[in-house]
């Protein structure tokens, strides 16, 4: 090999270098972009915009905005003023086709499996009670609406589940 | 959010448990140096990841703790003070021929880590040796004498 030859090479590896620099920036870009969205929470777990609150009547259900894929995801149930001393909640099959149920505080007293979804009957003694439900999705899913329904209240709550 | 709070948490938790651990374990890698790094990378793993084992939060750890690696090589190019707190500074062992026993047992480096570094670098022994300095990457460089 001559010497003019092995410096030609070398002038090519300093360009190569040269260009990769600039996919570099535009890869650190890339980063910085994906930090603000996570400390934002719209890749999930915590941050300003990673739950939202539903209120209908006197409940109110705080879900994440932002689910991820076979990471443990907890929905809280708030209810004010309840009625009567028992309280059924249906846990829709559509939320249940991507997610596993995993437990329930307190636990329901009575729960039941149905084509509609999960049924779960809790008793309480006071007036103001609070359910914390975890679910693990399985897979990830699109952005989609989800029914949950408390006594006679609907509340409609949507979620997007990364992988 | 979670995810960003404890990579850069660990990230600083580890780089101060290893400055203040010492150079050597980071550079002259010995069995019971490997045993610890071992521990310390499933230790850290159980702390990062927790019950969350998505994909996304992966990235967001991957891209957080590069981020900070990124950063602090910035911030070390721009504040040299900086530079000297997380790396330190290189610690000269021989001196002219003169080993310096308290600069050894400050770095815990013992006889056998100068002669083996010496070897690498093609003195027999230490008598041939004109300076060994620990330099800040926890490798000891050789100079021998003529």
């Amino acid at each position: 090999m001559q010497h003019s030859d092995l410096d030609l090479g070398d002038l090519r590896k300093v360009e190569a270098r040269g260009s990769l620099r600039g996919a570099q920036r535009v890869a650190w870009t890339g980063f910085a972009i994906i930090l603000i969205l996570a400390v934002l929470g719209f890749t999930g777990s915590g941050g300003v915009f990673a739950r939202t609150i539903m209120t209908s009547g006197h409940t109110e259900l705080d879900v994440p905005r932002v689910m991820r894929r076979q990471a443990s995801q907890e929905l809280v149930l708030r209810i004010t003023d309840a009625g009567s001393h028992r309280i059924d909640v249906l846990v829709p099959s559509s939320l249940l086709e991507i997610a596993a149920f995993e437990e329930s505080a307190p636990a329901p007293s009575r729960s039941e499996a149905g084509a509609e979804g999960l049924r779960l009957e809790f008793d309480h003694a006071t007036s103001d009670f609070v359910i914390r439900m975890r679910i693990r999705p399985e897979n990830a899913a699109w952005p989609a609406t989800y029914i949950l329904t408390v006594e006679q209240e609907r509340l409609a709550f949507s979620s997007l589940v990364l992988p | 959010m979670d995810s960003v709070v404890r990579g850069t948490v660990i990230y600083f938790l580890v780089l101060v448990i290893l400055r203040a651990t010492g150079r050597r374990s980071a550079g002259e890698m010995k069995t019971f140096d490997l045993v610890l790094l071992l521990i310390v990378a499933e230790t850290t793993q159980q702390a990062l990841l927790g019950d969350d084992f998505s994909i996304t939060n992966a990235l967001v750890l991957l891209v957080t703790l590069f981020s900070i690696d990124i950063l602090l090589s910035f911030t070390k190019r721009w504040f040299p003070v900086f530079e000297e707190l997380i790396d330190g500074r290189p610690t000269v062992i021989i001196r002219d021929g003169h080993l310096d026993e308290r600069a050894m047992r400050r770095a815990r480096i013992d006889r056998e880590d100068l002669l083996v570094a010496a070897r690498q670098a093609g003195a027999p022994n230490l008598t041939t040796v004109r300076h060994a300095v620990l330099e800040i990457n926890g490798k000891i460089s050789i100079v021998k004498r003529d």
